[in-house]
């Protein structure tokens, strides 16, 4: 089984300069070295898309139990969720992949659409928010969050793309060998022409114009003792805010 | 210019529809309006008219009812064709739907059906001659990003459930003359991609935060697993949901559906409660859209003060217990 793992860098603790991979990711990069830890002969393939500055970010994915990874280098950020997934579709079909594993969203924009688009868009079966995933031969079991913490058994034969969840898994830290490892593992760079890809045919959406969220008014502090201060909270919220 | 603005409307079981689903037709409508385009909506399931009377008053040109015993519980397999067999011979210019659990599952395989990009979460959507603006959070919710469609039909979008933009009471509808019905029998795919087998249901089912109108969500300054009973008594008392932040989440204290902020869910209820919640931008950027926010916190300098209408500075342990009182004898 080969399983290509997708994983975004985002930056770390959302300032400063390094990039490391989404924290959802990480769920799904743990997954994929946990199956490959029940069967040797599993494959796995990191892939990303984005600029240069994501070595760093692939070579820590590769410090763990990671073969090889797929770089799609593209310096622009402007390309849409529909794009990456388009280019992601690209790369899992050029590397035969039976399995993807990537995470429900990115922390950073939250947009969750490139699981179920890569499905879409390969025409596979999908589990996305999955907290729990087995693999039996060709057969995978997936348990999803579903409405009011139901929890959705998804069932499919291989291909089948998983996002992960929170839940899933505890992503262990690399070991300070795989970290050295992880230096002589192959980074594949391709650019988007390769692919067959046109930059136009990714895009689709403009940002006009990005802008700090709008303040609120200034809170009004209610004093005195606990009693008093909910008494006049709940008198404000009845006749002031109008909400109770 | 013509095309149409299709709604994806979700129900739940007894209750009618659910009520992110009447404030996303709202906003199909002010787009309507902004417009003249005709609002269609789309109802699947095993018995979709269920919801059709409620419907039916809400002054639509059209609704499908998209009818299979294969379409009984949700299931994206069967879904997503389902939906896009329909919809691709409306000519949609716009398809709404909700970022419920089932919105944000849905909508990104049915925009790969449909071989366009579409915009999640957004909290605004406005008609800009000849195109569709939207607002949506971005940066960890810090920042806000205006966004719009640069390539071809349909424009494909979901809401933030109940965005507190969209009012559901005030302006009027744009009431068509007559709405149509249409019922379709979706023929059920046969070997579908994947399946699904079974639905884990737990004990009780709590209200979702996703669809509630207001949110008692406590953090960190919450000790223990039991503490929530006292965050339940309040959301009961205003018939609220319980949410969470993400430590408290990540400490076993909250399960993860509970979870609000930016790895969990994004809401705007008419109401939020932040309970002990110091504010980390993460948690502010899954609730900033809310109508009116209470904050309780120790610490006067805590960032969610910044976001909220009303604070007390205080002791959650000492303050609950007597707005749960102050409620009481207000029904009293």
């Amino acid at each position: 089984m080969r399983i290509g793992v997708c994983i975004k860098g985002v930056v770390e603790d959302n300032e400063g300069s390094k990039w490391v991979i989404n924290t959802f990711d990480e769920y799904a990069l743990e997954e994929a070295v946990r199956l490959k830890e029940k069967d040797e002969k599993t494959e796995i393939v990191v892939i990303t898309v984005g600029h240069k500055g994501l070595k760093e970010m692939l070579y820590a994915a590769l410090a763990t139990k990671a073969d090889r990874a797929v770089h799609v280098v593209t310096p622009d950020e402007d390309m849409s969720g529909f794009g990456i997934a388009t280019i992601l579709k690209s790369v899992v079909r050029q590397e035969r992949i039976d399995l993807v594993l990537l995470g429900k969203q990115a922390v950073d924009n939250a947009s969750h659409q490139i699981g179920g688009m890569l499905a879409g868009l390969l025409n596979w079966a999908q589990a996305i928010d999955v907290i729990e995933l087995d693999i039996e031969g060709d057969e995978a079991t997936a348990h999803r969050l579903a409405e009011g913490g139901k929890i959705e058994v998804i069932r499919a034969r291989l291909p089948v793309v998983i996002g992960a969840a929170k839940g899933l898994n505890e992503p262990r830290y690399p070991a300070l060998r795989g970290i050295i490892a992880a230096k002589k593992k192959e980074i594949k760079e391709i650019a988007l022409e390769e692919l067959g890809l046109a930059r136009e045919d990714l895009c689709g959406i403009k940002v006009e114009r990005v802008f700090a969220a709008p303040e609120k008014e200034a809170c009004k502090f209610i004093e005195g003792e606990p009693g008093k201060a909910a008494e006049e909270i709940v008198r404000l919220l009845r006749e002031e805010a109008k909400v109770i | 210019m013509n095309g149409r603005i299709i709604v994806f409307l979700e129900g739940k079981k007894k209750e009618g529809l659910k009520k992110s689903a009447r404030a996303l037709l709202k906003a199909a409508w002010l787009l309507s309006q902004q417009t003249g385009k005709p609002v269609e909506a789309v109802l699947m399931g095993e018995d979709p008219k269920q919801y059709g009377e409620e419907v039916l008053r809400k002054g639509l040109n059209c609704i499908h009812y998209v009818k299979s015993a294969a379409l009984k519980d949700y299931d994206v397999h069967q879904y997503a064709p389902a939906f896009f067999s329909v919809v691709k011979d409306l000519n949609p210019w716009v398809i709404m739907g909700n970022s419920t659990l089932v919105g944000k599952d849905l909508f990104p395989r049915v925009a790969a059906m449909f071989s366009v990009p579409m915009i999640s979460d957004c909290q605004k959507i406005t008609f800009e001659g000849p195109g569709l603006k939207v607002v949506k959070a971005c940066f960890y919710g810090k920042k806000q990003a205006e966004l719009s469609f640069t390539g071809n039909l349909p424009y494909i979008v979901t809401l933030v459930p109940n965005s507190a933009e969209v009012e559901i009471e005030g302006q009027e509808a744009a009431v068509a003359e007559e709405t149509k019905e249409r019922e379709i029998e979706y023929i059920a795919d046969e070997k579908p991609k994947g399946r699904l087998v079974e639905i884990i249901m737990k004990e009780t089912e709590k209200q979702d935060v996703l669809e509630a109108e207001a949110i008692v969500a406590g953090g960190r300054a919450l000790k223990e697993k039991a503490d929530f009973l006292l965050l339940e008594e309040l959301a009961e008392k205003l018939d609220a949901a319980v949410g969470a932040s993400r430590a408290v989440v990540d400490s076993d204290l909250a399960s993860p559906e509970m979870q609000i902020g930016q790895s969990g869910k994004t809401v705007a209820p008419k109401l939020y409660f932040a309970l002990g919640i110091s504010g980390a931008a993460q948690h502010i950027a899954g609730m900033r859209g809310s109508k009116v926010v209470v904050a309780v916190n120790k610490d006067k300098q805590a960032p969610v003060f910044d976001y909220a209408q009303y604070g007390i500075v205080g002791d959650v342990y000492q303050i609950v217990p007597e707005i749960i009182k102050a409620l009481t004898d207000l029904d009293g």
